[in-house]
């Protein structure tokens, strides 16, 4: 009964996001993070109709359609991306050779499993495949919270609110899932629980963050410095290597 | 379990770094690289704010020296906590410094299109460095106080010196420093520069 609650109130948020953005005519600008809210939609839909007419059936069609949803999920990633990092062709160059770096990486780790077994993803399960997908996410995530944090990329509320709620999501299913295939059975009914509370707590955070549209903030003033990169980059290591000197200079007797 | 683990901690480091994220100040309407190009940051920057003569009074032994012949023993407690305090309030201006240093470029950096990955790595890693160097500084300031810290460092740097002399005479020096072309300054060479 509380999880069909949980699941309703859920589908109302998602309801409301849509109808807001809608509405406000807010759609448009982002609409990645919108294809993402609607598919959830729509898919819980279809899942709470199975649910109720044909419960047999119901796992089955959970576990087929979880994973289009993570890969729709890749999408929201790349909306704040876009968003965060379009003014800023310095930063977003960082983050981009971070996903490739990251990105090879995970390739070279599927290439190693498939080398030595039968299981190319190393996912015995559907929860374990869903789980090292959101994995992923959860790693691209973190290279892009590190750039946008590093270069103090200003991002708004709506923005703010797209990563607070997707990070909350992301994180919590990670572990989640991971529990619950190490604990087994003992996991799964607070698995049920836990899921949809955290999945509800993240759509409360986009209720709150993207109710209206708030545009990206922008420095007051755009600098005018044109400065050569290589001659900056030398610079500032100048600097702290000097820096560093001083410190020494200063300690030693 | 043991393959649980990175999945947890992965989890947990996503939700600590959007606590980081939340708690991060609104950058403030001033573009840092605007500072930077009135010139007044460029002057902090190069700025060593405690004049030197201070900074070796700070760290040389001479008042301690002195402190040290006096009787009540409040004297040198109140001494050296004044110093420690001072010498940490030097550490936190350097570290200060730096992150003036590291803001104004990435605020350049992160417009610049011919930003390399690379290159900018090394200077993240540079700051780095010199992060947990002030760090160290700092936590040997606090545990044993800038005098001590003094003469802590003077014994590493005799003791790196005598090593050397070692070194140098049970190996020919092309032996001793691998077979770079470069000729290694003894560990001393830094007190015979003036300061």
């Amino acid at each position: 009964m509380f999880s069909l609650a949980v699941w309703v109130v859920g589908l109302a948020l998602e309801g409301l996001l849509l109808v807001r953005a809608i509405l406000g005519d807010f759609f448009r600008k982002y609409p990645l993070f919108y294809l993402y809210v609607g598919w959830v939609f729509a898919l819980s839909s279809v899942r709470l109709i199975i649910y109720l007419a044909e419960p047999a059936y119901y796992r089955v069609f959970y576990w087929y359609t979880q994973p289009f949803s993570v890969l729709v999920g890749c999408g929201l990633v790349w909306e704040v991306y876009r968003q965060a990092l379009g003014r800023y062709p310095g930063a977003a160059r960082m983050a981009r050779n971070l996903f490739l770096f990251l990105l090879v990486m995970v390739l070279s780790k599927i290439m190693v499993n498939a080398w030595n077994g039968p299981v190319w993803w190393q996912a015995g399960t559907t929860a374990e495949l869903e789980r090292n997908m959101r994995a992923v996410q959860g790693i691209l995530l973190i290279a892009l919270i590190i750039v946008l944090a590093h270069y103090a990329i200003p991002l708004g509320r709506n923005l703010k609110g797209m990563i607070v709620g997707y990070v909350l999501f992301i994180s919590t299913s990670v572990i989640d899932l991971t529990l619950r295939l190490f604990l087994g059975d003992s996991f799964q009914k607070s698995w049920q629980y836990l899921q949809p509370v955290f999945y509800l707590a993240a759509l409360t955070v986009w209720g709150f963050t993207l109710w209206s549209y708030q545009t990206i903030p922008l420095p007051a003033t755009e600098s005018k410095i044109e400065a050569d990169y290589q001659i900056l980059a030398t610079t500032t290591r100048k600097r702290l290597l000097q820096a560093r000197a001083y410190l020494a200079r200063a300690i030693r007797p | 379990m043991t393959g649980a683990w990175p999945f947890l901690a992965l989890g947990l480091l996503l939700l600590v770094l959007v606590i980081v994220l939340l708690q991060r100040a609104t950058p403030s309407e001033h573009d840092p690289a605007e500072l930077f190009e009135e010139g007044e940051t460029q002057a902090a920057l190069y700025a060593e704010s405690f004049p030197q003569r201070l900074v070796d009074r700070l760290f040389g032994s001479e008042d301690w020296e002195f402190i040290a012949k006096q009787e009540p023993a409040r004297l040198k407690r109140l001494f050296l906590q004044q110093r420690t305090a001072l010498a940490l309030s030097w550490v936190r201006d350097a570290r200060t410094n730096a992150t003036k240093l590291i803001r104004v470029h990435s605020a350049v950096a992160r417009k610049n299109s011919r930003l390399e990955p690379l290159v900018e790595l090394r200077v993240i890693a540079d700051y780095l460095v010199f992060q947990i160097l002030c760090q160290l500084i700092a936590s040997v300031i606090w545990l044993r106080g800038p005098v001590a810290m003094g003469r802590l460092v003077g014994y590493a740097d005799d003791l790196s010196e005598r090593l050397y002399k070692v070194n140098s005479r049970a190996f020919p020096a092309e032996l001793a420093y691998g077979h770079s072309n470069r000729q290694p300054a003894p560990p001393g060479a830094g007190r015979a520069r003036g300061r």
